[in-house]
């Protein structure tokens, strides 16, 4: 090969070089020196069969296909964001919810709590509120997909003891919950603990068998 | 319908890139550069992968568990070290086969409908 046809391939690579910017960085990364390497093949078995004009026709193959492939692969790394923004959306559409709920049923506790016995009232209570709070922990744990749904009620269940044990300690003695309300909330987060355990299971098991 | 079956079924149909790819590794393990010579001399010049088309489908099909990048090489002293290979699995052999085995069922159909006679099977 000639000096002045070894200086041209070696511009047209730096081109090319330059011209896979256009693909996202991730994918740069990972495959531009290969596809570098691939042109840089195609351009030497071309000009080496049919001299300049083989040169053009990669030129103009390549140039197709980048402008075709291209804004794909940006798409397909701005679709996995969207992932990311979908499972954000989803808690924070959770999060009003959960708001909602804890105003409606307050006010309904309330209300109710003149026609029900102390007991069945404080029961009702901590399911509810614990109910809120290890329903919420799960939720960003399964949606996030930091945990998987069995891992991610275990994990739920630790954070809700955490959370209720620093309530407890923050709270004065005098104002601290007697033993019958101490034993509604390890019931009902027992209830919590095994009704989602049951449901990761089953969603576990349900994925494994398709 | 066995569980392998349905899983190979699930990838169809495949992108005609995609499956030339898995036809060119299908016979052994090749680098980028060889996966663009086979497809271009299996289709007879018609088919020709650009390094966007081959290197966005081989990060799919390597996401996919289609294909791996393969440890070792053919013959190191022959080639260059930091050329990367690809191999075929063995759920990418069963989609190559059950794609295979889509359009031939969709070539007995041309056939059925007199749309293609033997002769331009083969051309």
């Amino acid at each position: 090969m000639s000096n002045l046809s070894k200086s041209s391939q070696s511009l047209s690579e730096l081109f090319y070089a330059l011209l896979l910017a256009a693909y996202p960085q991730e994918f740069r990364r990972e495959y531009g020196r290969e596809m570098l390497q691939v042109f840089r093949d195609c351009c030497r078995a071309e000009t080496e069969r049919s001299g300049r004009l083989g040169a053009m026709r990669v030129w103009a193959r390549t140039a197709l296909d980048l402008a075709r492939t291209a804004p794909v692969e940006r798409l397909h790394t701005l679709s996995g964001r969207l992932n990311v923004m979908k499972a954000l959306r989803t808690i924070a559409l959770a999060i009003v919810v959960y708001i909602a709920a804890v105003m409606i049923v307050g006010k309904l506790l309330v209300a109710g709590r003149a026609y029900l016995p102390y007991a069945a009232g404080a029961m009702l209570d901590s399911l509810l509120s614990i109910g809120i709070a290890f329903n919420f922990i799960a939720l960003i744990l399964v949606t996030t997909k930091i945990a998987r749904p069995v891992k991610a009620v275990v994990a739920a269940s630790v954070c809700v003891v955490l959370l209720l044990s620093a309530v407890l300690l923050l709270l004065p003695a005098e104002a601290r919950p007697g033993a019958t309300a101490m034993t509604t909330m390890v019931l009902s987060l027992l209830f919590w603990f095994g009704a989602h355990r049951w449901w990761a299971h089953r969603r576990e098991q349900s994925a494994a068998e398709s | 319908m066995k569980k392998s079956e349905r899983e190979a079924e699930s990838f169809l149909p495949l992108t005609p890139a995609m499956f030339n790819i898995l036809l060119a590794l299908s016979d052994g393990e090749r680098h980028g550069y060889g996966i663009m010579q086979e497809v271009e001399a299996a289709s007879g010049g018609r088919m020709r992968l650009g390094p966007g088309t081959l290197y966005g489908s081989v990060k799919r099909m390597l996401a996919d568990g289609l294909i791996l990048e393969s440890d070792e090489r053919p013959d190191p002293a022959l080639d260059d070290e930091r050329r990367r290979y690809y191999r075929l699995t063995e759920l990418g052999r069963r989609v190559a086969v059950a794609e295979a085995q889509r359009l031939a069922g969709l070539v007995s159909v041309a056939r059925a409908k007199r749309l293609l006679t033997k002769t331009q099977v083969g051309s």
